[in-house]
């Protein structure tokens, strides 16, 4: 056990579980399960008391997507808050914990005739806490659009144990800020989220998956593109790199007459079906859970819809594995390149306002871009306002810094 | 108002900038909640985001209250003037400064009407999604602020789900460029924050916005009830079975009766108790199907009669009614309070119910319209606001409906925001450490509160969360406040 154990005070002592790493590159550290939200707050409360550095995480399978925080005294795990609190499927939500696997609410919402996003690698070893912290949207969201549109309300718990709630678990509410909005995608460094309430969607009574294989990633963007114009209803539309092979892949789900339909639509550019219905939710979670993103080394570019082929370009020759979303213009790949060969490409991957993160284990510090995320690989044009008022933000919401700092943009 | 930071406004905006004549400043007085009233000293009209920075620059030095404003068209109390403050008019930033047909984003000035939007990009088979009933007058900004919906909201969502990039002119002036979009934010999602944070962050000076590619086919059904319970029913079935229309809305009695009286007269059957307007949008196979799913459901609860429009003039009839059904009912009194609630979708009857016996209790004159698929409700209240006795019973109402929302698992508002209407209610739904949070991070953006005072959060939460904070020059990041 580490040494950094004997220092805690008796609230997380209590609670150590073992340990973990914070980052691969840091050294171990206790790992702190409070049993329930009360003693998640005493938690809290003894690390303000003592100043001590947290860095919350669900099943701590993702910390290697921030850097290594500045200072850490332990990991504090929601894991064993894992319950659903709420089910309504006559209104299509869903409130709950957020240490809940992810496989666990979907299979939840698919009791109720519904379908929970975000549809993410290894939903058994992925936690809703921890997607939400990430702001991690799935394959789905060629339909359902990103993961935050969705949440629609959130119960967190403050670096001082306060316990703060903003939204409800109305599919329409605009009553207060929408602070569930500002803690989807900060990484844990605002505050340790405790539950969500989630919009539902139907469960698609009928589904199918289209691929073809094609020559190269011109080709594969040519088909793409005529293929998103076909229909806007795709569940999921991406260009795979495997093996050096291209394919462009089509997942259609909805009822059985559009379907159909859709099929009919589609099959002049991406041909008849390669898998339905039964074989089709099979190929849905081998295609998932080949994600470059299950890779411990992978990178991801963001870029408008027009740049995406000159954003290709530009990487092209770094790929290993890929998945191109061309309706949502992400490219996510795997490369063999290392991370100081990738950071060089940012300078021509800017000129196309193109961000670039990199998560690469091995290279510590070296995982997040932009606004000036790491003193080496700062961008000149940083918007220094926008960074401003993030600090601003973390200031009033964690102002002795109990949520590990550095982890995050701009060392926040 | 006296003073010299007065000239150099004068001078920065000129004479069409800056309005200070007393008789030309009562249309700025309320927004669409008449009942809350305060004259403005001076009213000022920038037509740039420089303009913008450079004004709020010189009130961020002179320590005036800023309220923002695009159309006055909320109806909250959102853009009522604050005392000792000036009003910041959007309403001379109105161009669409770029339509991006490859990536179906459009760049605007705040201070553009909804439906100039959808006019702009027409001719591209694009469309904005979100259209309030007041999109023919309201202003993008103002929709940004409010986070506002209407009735194709459920199916594309409220704005928040179209904004894509936003610049926004922060008190002290400083312009914050958010404008390029992204895939995911990086760093915060202070876009995701900014929208529906009713002008207490900053003024958004240009938006950057999604457009939606026309639909193949669309199909605007009407059924009609005798009863608005069957109505209620009727939706809560829908969301059941999983059917997805673009749009669900009800009208009631009183409020049909309003519509077929007025300009806006779209064929409702004056007889019904309820008619059900939905919009089906998609395919025309996605269509046929989910338009026979609604008939069934329709007809299973009692619907004496189900239309489709027969063409595209009848559809936008049928429309005009409900979009026009606010401004009809200045046909049953001279003012209107027009309530904006939400309950979970399966408690609909249950929430109407109660809101015709509030009224009825009362002796006020209930019109009932709302987003039924999304549980948005707006009871009207008809009332004459010369009469005070008539005025309060209007806002003990108003009141008891949004304690019952609450009760039953609701909100206080689904698309009007809080404003100063529903401030006092924040207290009834959040907690002291809820609202106390919101607090904070408001400071984050406006340290010394002046971007529109005294609204959405109530005053004391504010206060408590001055004293407990610790002070900036001990914070850690102690030189992000200089």
């Amino acid at each position: 056990m580490s040494s950094a154990l004997a220092r805690l005070p008796h609230e997380l002592d209590a609670r150590v579980a073992g340990v973990a790493r914070p980052h691969p590159s840091a050294p171990e550290l206790p790992l702190v399960i409070p049993r329930n939200v009360d003693e998640l707050v005493e938690c809290l409360r003894a690390a303000t008391r003592e100043k001590l550095a947290l860095v919350p995480c669900g099943l701590a399978t993702k910390l290697a997507w921030t850097r290594a925080p500045e200072r850490a005294d332990c990991l504090l795990s929601t894991r064993a808050l894992d319950a659903i609190v709420a089910h309504e499927p006559d209104d299509g939500t869903l409130v709950a914990q957020s240490g809940i696997a992810l496989a666990t609410l979907r299979a939840r919402a698919r009791a109720g005739g519904h379908w929970c996003t975000p549809d993410l690698p290894r939903p058994e070893t992925s936690t809703l806490g921890g997607a939400l912290a990430l702001g991690r949207s799935g394959a789905d969201r060629t339909r359902h659009a990103p993961l935050r549109n969705h949440v629609l309300g959130m119960t967190v718990a403050l670096a001082d144990g306060t316990l703060a709630k903003s939204g409800g678990r109305l599919v329409k509410n605009v009553t207060g800020y929408d602070l569930q909005r500002l803690y989807t995608g900060s990484h844990g460094t605002l505050a340790v989220i405790v539950d969500a309430a989630l919009r539902l969607f139907p469960a698609p009574e009928s589904e199918a998956w289209l691929v073809r294989d094609v020559a190269d990633a011109t080709e594969a963007l040519r088909v793409a593109r005529a293929a998103s114009e076909l229909t806007t209803r795709w569940l999921t539309l991406s260009i795979e790199r495997r093996r050096e092979r291209w394919s462009v892949l089509g997942r259609l789900a909805g009822k059985a007459p559009v379907v159909e339909h859709e099929l009919a639509l589609a099959r002049p550019v991406l041909g008849a079906p390669a898998a339905r219905d039964a074989d089709a939710a099979k190929l849905a979670d081998e295609v998932r859970d080949a994600s470059p993103s299950t890779a411990a080394n992978f990178a991801r570019i963001g870029c408008r819809p027009s740049r995406l082929a000159e954003a290709l370009g530009i990487v092209g020759e770094s790929l290993v594995d890929a998945r191109i979303e061309p309706t949502i213009a992400s490219i996510e790949f795997t490369t063999s390149r290392s991370t100081a060969q990738l950071a060089a490409l940012r300078p021509a991957l800017a000129k196309l306002a193109a961000s670039l993160h990199l998560v690469s284990p091995e290279a510590g510090v070296e995982t997040f871009d932009a606004l000036g995320g790491s003193s080496s690989v700062a961008r000149a044009d940083a918007p220094s306002a926008e960074l401003a008022l993030m600090r601003r933000l973390k200031a009033q919401l964690d102002p002795h810094g109990v949520f590990a700092c550095g982890r995050f943009v701009g060392g926040l | 108002m006296q003073g010299a930071w007065i000239a150099e406004l004068r001078e920065l905006l000129g004479p069409r900038g800056i309005v200070e004549d007393p008789t030309k400043l009562f249309p700025y007085e309320a927004d669409g909640i008449v009942l809350l009233r305060r004259r403005p000293e001076i009213v000022l009209l920038p037509r740039t985001t420089e303009e913008v920075s450079r004004v709020l620059r010189i009130l961020h030095r002179e320590r005036v209250p800023v309220v923002a404003r695009g159309a006055g068209t909320g109806l909250s109390g959102g853009a009522t003037p604050v005392d000792g403050g000036v009003v910041l008019s959007l309403a001379r930033m109105r161009d669409v400064l770029a339509i991006d047909t490859v990536d179906r984003v459009a760049r605007v000035q705040a201070g553009l009407v909804n439906v100039d939007l959808s006019l702009a990009c027409a001719k591209h088979s694009l469309f904005y999604a979100p259209d309030p009933s007041s999109q023919q007058a309201c202003t993008l900004g103002g929709n940004v602020a409010e986070n506002s919906g209407g009735p194709h909201c459920f199916r594309y969502g409220n704005t928040t789900q179209h904004v894509l990039g936003l610049v926004i002119v922060l008190e002290d002036g400083t312009v914050l460029d958010l404008s390029e979009p992204r895939v995911d934010p990086l760093g915060f999602d202070l876009i995701g924050l900014f929208v529906g944070s009713e002008g207490m962050f900053g003024v958004a000076t240009e938006l950057v916005l999604k457009l939606m590619p026309k639909p193949e086919t669309t199909e605007t059904l009407l059924a009609i009830f005798e009863s608005l319970d069957a109505a209620c029913d009727a939706v809560s079935d829908l969301i059941r079975a999983r059917h997805e229309p673009s749009a669900i809305e009800i009208l009631d009695k009183l409020t049909i009766e309003a519509v077929e009286a007025s300009v806006y007269a779209a064929g409702y059957p004056r007889t019904a108790e309820a008619v059900l307007l939905c919009d089906v949008e998609g395919t025309r196979v996605e269509v046929a199907n989910t338009v026979a799913g609604i008939l069934e459901v329709a007809r299973a609860r009692g619907a004496i009669e189900t239309r489709t429009a027969k063409s595209e003039l009848e559809r936008k009839q049928l429309w005009a009614g409900r979009k026009g059904a606010f401004g009809a009912m200045g046909r049953i009194a001279p003012d209107l309070y027009v309530a904006d609630v939400c309950v979970p979708r399966t408690r609909l009857r249950e929430l109407v119910g109660h809101t015709t016996r509030i009224a009825r209790e009362r002796n006020l004159k209930l019109a009932t319209v709302f987003h039924a698929g999304d549980g948005n409700l707006h009871p009207n209240i008809a009332y004459d606001r010369r009469d005070p006795e008539e005025v309060k019973r209007v806002l003990e109402a108003g009141d008891e409906i949004m304690r019952l929302c609450i009760e039953y698992g609701g909100s206080l508002s689904g698309e009007h925001g809080i404003g100063l209407e529903k401030m006092k209610a924040m207290e009834w739904l959040f907690t002291r450490d809820d609202l106390a949070t919101m607090c904070r991070v408001r400071e984050a953006w406006d340290p010394d509160r002046r971007m529109n005072p005294g609204k959405l959060i109530p005053m004391r939460a504010c206060l408590e969360t001055k004293q407990a904070l610790v002070r900036p020059e001990e914070r850690p990041h102690a030189e992000a406040h200089r």
